[in-house]
């Protein structure tokens, strides 16, 4: 499966099972080494899922007939009680 | 018969409507007037319809309860037992509960529509989606203004910052709400990337939330193909929305919860994978290299080469130590010879003769040693270092203890 294309989960259970491979003491050093590789890759992979740009937050407008995509403009703090 | 005292009178009626059951557990529609809310905590009012009016107290314990303002022209429901007032001979209703009209059909209909959506499915658990444990993007429906899209907002940016969220703000309230949030899910629905919805508003009466026991929002959300989570904000009482949603969170800040995973956890767990990994392999690594030392050190010890070289040491050792004992011995010689050497020196009769001593011998040359070997008138030699001279033995006398 390629790394690249893996969801966090998937990445975390290939790890998982590479972590309990590696546990393994007769596992030969190309072997541990190679295991070792796949596993620093899924790593930097799954780091990077948590890890990347905050998403951004938009809000659809209605106008008319159409809708219309722009930023949502913060949040609103004023508290209407009859609101909820 | 006597004529009955008006105390007695009272007092009978006052029995008899206490016996009856329907009168002292009794339902009143009708509409509140010459509404009080006396001093002392108690209320006191009359319902009325079209016809008639009826007298009505309710006291503080039990209107404590009563979870709207009445006032007069409100249509109401109260529950009560119906007794006489002695003093006044008048009979009235004592209200324990009261509930504004409508309330009951509300309820009713809530009742009716939940149990023909229950038996045609749409709350059956078969058809419950997952929700996706990292949805790339979230769709809210609720109100723009109010606590409940800034509690979903922040608690998700809070939780997961990547995650990516798109507001459609709705009606909860009114005629309006219903159609409202449906547009909001359908269009949700319809974008690509937004993989979960979350609907819902803040808490309030069961009129409020009456957006959220729609009929026609119940079957848009079940035909949804993305995942929905119901937030309406009320810890008790389930919504309609709230059964055919995939997931209810009882707030709309329990759903952001429920919506996104903890960031900040889940990097600690893969940290610790990725720690512990490194430190097995470390370790691996580590114990081959000390493997193969070991072995390396085995094998340079079976090596034939240093063998050889260890038996040429042992032989270098044994040269020298066989050198060393050699000139030591030569030494010993050395020093004996030279000892002998000297006692050879010493026992040269020239030496003797150079300190001024004489040798005796005989004619023949024989060295007279002692007094016993000579013969009174024998002819002897002394030899000295410069000559000879002939003696003769004129008398002779041994010492008795030999020389001293």
């Amino acid at each position: 499966m390629d790394t690249n294309k893996m969801s966090y989960e998937e990445g975390m259970k290939l790890l998982t099972e590479l972590l309990e491979d590696l546990e393994k003491e007769d596992l030969k050093l190309d072997e541990t080494i190679k295991k070792f590789k796949e596993a620093m890759k899924v790593y930097d992979h799954c780091n990077e899922i948590l890890t990347k740009a905050d998403g951004e937050v938009r809000m659809i407008l209605e106008k008319g007939d159409s809708l219309e995509e722009v930023e949502f403009p913060g949040l609103i703090t004023e508290e209407k009680d009859d609101e909820f | 018969m006597r004529p009955l005292m008006v105390s007695e009178v009272n007092q009978y009626i006052k029995k008899l409507i206490g016996s009856d059951m329907l009168l002292n557990s009794i339902q009143i529609e009708g509409e509140i007037s010459n509404y009080t809310h006396h001093y002392s905590g108690h209320m006191y009012f009359s319902l009325k319809d079209e016809k008639s009016r009826i007298r009505c107290v309710m006291f503080k314990g039990d209107n404590a309860n009563v979870d709207f303002r009445p006032k007069d022209g409100a249509k109401v429901t109260v529950t009560g037992s119906i007794s006489v007032y002695e003093k006044d001979g008048s009979y009235q209703v004592y209200v324990r509960k009261m509930e504004k009209q409508g309330i009951g059909d509300l309820y009713k209909a809530f009742n009716i529509l939940k149990d023909k959506l229950q038996e045609e499915g749409l709350f059956d658990p078969q058809y419950k989606m997952e929700l996706p444990a990292f949805p790339k993007r979230i769709g809210v429906v609720t109100s723009s203004t109010g606590a409940a899209i800034r509690d979903i907002v922040s608690i998700l940016k809070r939780r997961y910052p990547p995650v990516k969220i798109v507001v459609f703000p709705a009606l909860v309230q009114g005629d309006g709400a219903p159609s409202s949030i449906i547009k909001g899910l359908q269009t949700l629905d319809g974008m690509e990337d937004v993989e979960l919805i979350i609907t819902g508003r803040g808490g309030g009466s069961m009129e409020e939330l009456f957006a959220f026991n729609d009929e026609k929002l119940a079957r848009c959300i079940f035909n949804l193909k993305t995942p929905v989570i119901s937030a309406v904000g009320h810890e008790s009482d389930f919504t309609i929305a709230d059964l055919v949603a995939d997931v209810r969170a009882s707030t709309p800040s329990a759903a952001a919860e429920l919506a996104v995973p903890d960031r900040e956890t889940l990097l600690d767990e893969l940290k610790n994978v990725g720690w512990t990994i490194e430190r097995i392999v470390l370790r691996s690594i580590s114990d081959k290299r000390s493997s193969l030392v070991s072995h390396g050190r085995t094998l340079s010890y079976l090596n034939p080469e240093q063998r050889i070289m260890d038996k040429r040491m042992e032989l270098d050792n044994a040269l020298r130590v066989l050198q060393h004992s050699m000139e030591k011995r030569l030494m010993m010689e050395e020093r004996k010879l030279s000892k002998l050497g000297n006692r050879l020196q010493l026992s040269n009769p020239e030496g003797i003769l150079q300190k001024g001593y004489g040798i005796v011998t005989d004619h023949q040359g024989h060295i007279r040693k002692s007094v016993s070997e000579f013969a009174k008138d024998e002819r002897l030699y002394v030899r000295m270092k410069d000559g000879r001279a002939d003696v003769m033995v004129v008398d002779k006398e041994e010492d008795k203890n030999g020389y001293q």
